[in-house]
């Protein structure tokens, strides 16, 4: 006879470590509704490692309330040391510096290790975060290993720069000398001038490259010459670019819409 | 060649014979099977059930150092498929048994399998009280402390 155990709450009676550890498996917004289910859970939140954030209205109810949301997120996290992945994919457009601050913020975590954007809206990814004090100072602590952009530029508008400021200002030294991401990951990417512009940024100035991988978008019908012209012209630039680490692997492959 | 087998015994004082091997997955079994070598080792908190699907995860999971060549029992995409398979399979409550043992045996990839498995139950549940319900979480808050905690989780606009 199986003995039915359903009256004792094993769950609440797991470490912290361990509720951290599956709170940081479910979008935040949803970790952070957990709150609500007994003291037990009351404050939790500041032990998730990692922030999968998104403003998608389905996820989260009303975008125009995303940004307080992540602002309150990373101020509860404010001590946190054990950050390492931090994900965040706008459908909305938001204030270009606050999204700056929230990645600078993050990138500010010793155990930071894998950035992850997504954006159709936003402004310019203002990546001076990457660099500068802030990775001088990573250079000491732990890396940062990752980075994913899907979507390089911004696409509704030509408002947007380049995802790096520093590609603009030539002069300077490269923001991304000391950056030690080791991964590289893009995906919807349309050869365009300016992106390429941004790949030769990257694959110039990241010594410690070991993975690039780009997804090129190509159109659907691949019996079509001209497209399959246009995704060579593309994967030929980027095989072109000058590379900074010595051999990483380079995959690049196409993605259809 | 004979194989090094250990005895695990669980709470009901079932003894489980192991190969060291599958045993080692476990952080604590590795490294009490080097401080005490030929002993059996007490697993007072782990019921028999427990102690066997452990088993079970750590045997599959096992990857053969012999041989050489596709060394690893299965490959990695199948290996997922079991794993969800395996978890899949288990109720909720004897899931968290499963979790706490991953966790006090410091076995990280069943930890981290158990894990999903309860935030993937977690997001299925489309309200708190349907979150309470199914792993029996008693609501210790007052109506209004509900109320408060939740504008608090709104989004401010």
């Amino acid at each position: 006879m199986s003995v039915q155990r359903v009256s004792t709450d094993s769950i609440s009676s797991l470490p912290d470590e361990v509720l951290g550890k599956v709170l940081s498996l479910l979008p935040t917004k949803q970790a952070a509704s957990t709150s609500v289910l007994s003291k037990r859970w009351r404050n939790l939140l500041s032990l998730v490692d990692s922030l999968d954030l998104s403003d998608d209205a389905t996820a989260t109810g009303d975008p125009r309330g995303f940004p307080d949301f992540v602002d309150k997120t990373l101020a509860l996290l404010r001590n946190s040391s054990i950050i390492k992945r931090f994900s965040l994919r706008c459908e909305h457009t938001h204030d270009a510096s606050r999204v700056d601050n929230w990645i600078r913020t993050v990138l500010e975590r010793r155990s930071f290790s894998e950035l992850h954007l997504e954006s159709e809206y936003i402004h310019v990814i203002e990546t001076k975060s990457f660099a500068s004090d802030t990775l001088v100072k990573m250079r000491k602590k732990k890396m940062m290993m990752m980075i994913v952009f899907l979507g390089l530029v911004h696409r509704v508008t030509d408002r947007c720069g380049d995802a790096c400021v520093c590609v603009a200002k030539e002069e300077e030294v490269c923001c991304l000398s000391t950056c030690q991401v080791k991964v590289l990951k893009v995906s919807g990417y349309r050869g365009t001038r300016r992106e390429l512009n941004q790949m030769k940024h990257f694959l110039g100035n990241l010594k410690c490259l070991e993975t690039v991988k780009v997804g090129v978008e190509v159109e659907n019908h691949r019996e079509d010459k001209n497209v399959n012209k246009n995704y060579q012209r593309i994967t030929n630039a980027l095989t072109k670019l000058p590379i900074a680490s010595s051999n990483p692997f380079l995959l690049i492959y196409p993605l259809c819409n | 060649m004979s194989k090094k087998m250990i005895v695990l015994k669980s709470s009901e004082g079932v003894s489980f014979v192991v190969e060291e091997a599958v045993a080692r997955q476990s952080k604590i079994i590795s490294f009490l099977v080097e401080e005490f070598p030929d002993r059996e080792l007490p697993l007072t908190n782990m019921t028999s059930e427990i102690l066997r699907k452990t088993i079970e995860y750590c045997k599959k999971h096992v990857v053969e150092d012999d041989g050489g060549g596709d060394s690893s029992s299965s490959s990695s995409g199948d290996l997922k498929e079991w794993d969800v398979k395996f978890v899949a399979e288990i109720d909720q409550p004897r899931l968290m048994d499963l979790l706490m043992a991953a966790n006090y045996l410091d076995i990280p990839s069943l930890l981290d399998v158990t894990c999903q498995k309860v935030a993937d139950t977690i997001a299925a549940c489309n309200d708190e009280k349907e979150i309470r319900a199914t792993f029996n979480i008693e609501n210790d808050f007052t109506e209004e402390e509900v109320e408060a905690i939740r504008m608090e989780n709104q989004y401010p606009i």
